[in-house]
């Protein structure tokens, strides 16, 4: 049996001009993402990982190359049309956790859940999210007073929020500390695992390696291996 | 849905304080400047829109209220017989001086009206007190300007000319900003204190001007070049003397509402009787009186606040300051806006990468905007007000906040910090998305 494929990238070039030079950060990258796949992108600093996440998520388009998410030629899409397949389809983490500083756990939840459509009952549903990542009994705390790995579990509650069908993730542990960021990671796979979705993430940490489906290594803007 | 940008706002009280002092600050400068604008082209008027004449008829050329050449007295009679007028009075205006106590000059203009009359009055002054205006020598001045001639309240005296005037009530809020003291008097106390030549024959204003200066008798008469001027004037008793001086003789003798047929009067105010076609009326009294033009009550104001506005560069420069307010104070409502998007531009980056649509943007900056500027229009016109109210009460001095100033002050305002907003989340709309990606 063929697994269904979320994402496609067929030859994908980036290349950044600020004045006269010009940086390819991606030198024709070629990958699938399968359905729930748990998926891993590590390279070293500067070789091309979140210009990757970025396109594949479709935050940024590439100079040319072609990438198909959820069924849909993302290189195609107006900038309107793509804000909202990323709003319909894909859930975002990242390093510094940008939650809603104003805004309670559950409001943060409450808001993507809102933006996404979901208005029935969303109070209940943000609820549930963060009793999923452990947080039920903090759900009315404002961000300043969680601690790290909370307020990143806030925001994975966040990202899962209106079941999208893949969530990145650029360096989602780089903020935590080790146990910290394992837990993060552990909790983010068998969340993905349980809600269905696949998940891209970029990781330093070694030790997560184990935990991934698969493991893609980026080296100069082109994948290895 | 979540209100995000109310409560991004109250997040942090202290900046959300200090943007709204900011907000407040804006509205004051702007309902303050341009309040002293209207105010002082209101204050110009006062004379005029007190009044309850329709029509101000007086010789051709008048450029301004205070500044028309005389007609005489005998044209009041006339006028009165011009069909449709129901109501005629004459009013005196001139320029003198009034030396107070310890010989202070002051700067004045003596209105001479008729005390009973119902075409014009020096504002709320009490049935008694214009009655008092019927006693020679008698005078009532605005409260704000009893400093200005040296005296404390009713009952202080100085001289006007030859006459010791005593100021017998006061009224409030009648004196234009810009103008000379304004002395009410009745006609005949008027016409007394303002004829330079009651020392019949020889005395001539310069002398009495000269007199008014206490120049020593002696430099005096060497000045006019004649010994005996200076025994004249001290005969006069136009100046002090080391011999007793008598006292000039008291200025009221006849009706103090009426004057002599050619006597000097500045302005004849008519009423008109009712449905009367005020053109039509206008036409028929300057084709009787000759000379002379007319104005109705609207023309006369506009014709003297235009004067103020376009003639002195009083009204430019009051115009200019209510400019700079109203430029600086928008600039400041937009800064506050614009900065508050710009510290939270993160999490508008955030915003778009989740993939929030655009009019969502718009929303949250428009909510915080409106929340802004009715939360800082409140302190800033209820502060204008007090000060408005201050400056009245204190100096006379008119800042005029209407109703419909505030609400444009607050328009302007909300106008402002939503064009700000707009503007700035338009820069958030066009950083690069993947910002949040970066550390
Ligand atoms: N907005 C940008 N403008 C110009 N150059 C960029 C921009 N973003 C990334 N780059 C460059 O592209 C290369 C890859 O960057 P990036 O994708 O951030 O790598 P990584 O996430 O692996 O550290 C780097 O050389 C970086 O300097
Ligand atoms: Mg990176």
């Amino acid at each position: 049996m063929r697994v269904p494929v979320v994402v496609a990238a067929r030859d994908v070039r980036m290349t950044y001009q600020i004045g006269s030079t010009r940086v390819e950060a991606l030198r024709g990258i070629s990958l699938d993402v399968s359905a729930g796949e748990f998926l891993l992108l590590m390279g070293p600093s500067g070789s091309g990982k979140t210009t990757l996440l970025s396109i594949l998520g479709g935050i940024l388009t590439p100079t040319s190359g072609a990438v198909v998410a959820c069924g849909t030629e993302l290189t195609r899409l107006r900038r309107g049309a793509l804000a909202r397949f990323r709003l319909l389809n894909i859930g975002f983490v990242f390093q510094g956790f940008n939650l809603f500083s104003a805004l309670t756990a559950a409001e943060n939840v409450q808001l993507a859940l809102g933006l996404k459509g979901d208005k029935v009952d969303a109070r209940d549903k943000a609820c549930e999210l963060l009793e999923e990542v452990g947080l039920g009994e903090k759900c009315e705390r404002l961000p300043a007073d969680l601690s790290a790995g909370e307020k990143q579990r806030v925001a994975i509650a966040r990202a899962l929020a209106g079941q999208p069908r893949l969530i990145m993730a650029d360096e989602p542990t780089a903020s935590l500390d080790s146990d910290n960021g394992k837990h993060v990671t552990m909790m983010m796979r068998r969340l993905a695992k349980s809600h269905g979705c696949s998940v891209l993430t970029v990781t330093h940490d070694p030790r997560i390696m184990e935990v991934a489906d698969r493991v893609l290594h980026i080296e100069d803007g082109a994948l290895r291996g | 849905m979540v209100p995000l940008g109310r409560k991004t706002l109250f997040k942090d009280v202290a900046r959300f304080l200090v943007a709204q002092a900011g907000v407040a600050f804006a509205v004051g400068l702007i309902a303050i400047e341009t309040g002293i604008y209207l105010g002082f082209i209101q204050s110009t008027v006062l004379p005029i829109t007190e009044s309850s004449a329709d029509i101000w008829v007086c010789t051709r050329g008048m450029p301004y209220f205070e500044l028309t050449l005389p007609m005489r007295y005998d044209a009041l009679a006339k006028a009165r017989t011009v069909t449709g007028v129901r109501r005629a009075e004459a009013m005196l205006i001139k320029t003198s001086a009034w030396r107070g106590t310890g010989h202070k000059l002051e700067y004045i203009r003596v209105i001479g009206f008729d005390p009973h009359g119902v075409l014009w009055s020096p504002g709320p002054v009490p049935a008694e007190e214009l009655d008092r205006l019927f006693a020679p020598d008698s005078a009532i001045v605005d409260d704000t300007k009893l400093g200005n001639l040296n005296i404390t309240g009713v009952g202080g005296t100085g001289k006007i000319g030859v006459h010791d005037v005593r100021i017998v009530g006061t009224t409030h809020g009648t004196q234009p900003v810009v103008s000379a003291t304004l002395i009410y008097a009745s006609m005949r106390n008027a016409k007394a204190y303002l004829s330079m030549t009651s020392a019949p024959g020889v005395a001539t204003s310069t002398d009495i001007n000269a007199a008014q200066a206490e120049l020593d008798p002696e430099e005096l008469a060497r000045y006019l070049g004649a010994v005996d001027v200076s025994k004249y004037l001290v005969e006069q008793g136009i100046l002090p003397a080391p011999a007793p001086t008598p006292k000039p003789a008291p200025a009221v003798a006849q009706d103090p509402s009426t004057l002599d047929p050619g006597d000097d009067v500045s302005y004849i105010l008519v009423q008109a009787q009712p449905g009367q076609d005020l053109t039509a009326l206008k036409g028929r009294l300057t084709s009787e009186l000759r000379g002379t033009a007319a104005y109705t009550r609207k023309e006369m104001a506009d014709r003297t606040s235009s004067y103020w506005v376009k003639r002195t560069n009083i009204g430019f420069i009051l115009g200019l300051i209510a400019f700079v307010g109203l430029i600086v104070g928008i600039t400041v409502a937009g800064q506050i806006l614009y900065t508050s998007v710009v510290e939270h531009i993160t999490e508008y980056g955030t915003l778009r990468a989740i993939g929030a649509p655009d009019s969502l943007f718009y929303k949250v900056v428009a909510e915080q905007a409106l929340i802004m500027a009715c939360l800082g229009f409140i302190p800033g016109i209820v502060i204008s007000a007090i000060v408005a109210h201050w400056a009245f009460a204190t100096r006379g001095v008119i800042i005029l906040i209407t109703p419909e100033s505030a609400v444009l002050t607050l328009l302007i305002i909300a106008a402002m910090c939503v064009a700000s907003g707009i503007f700035a989340v338009q820069r958030a709309l066009r950083v690069d998305p993947a910002m949040v990606f970066r550390g």
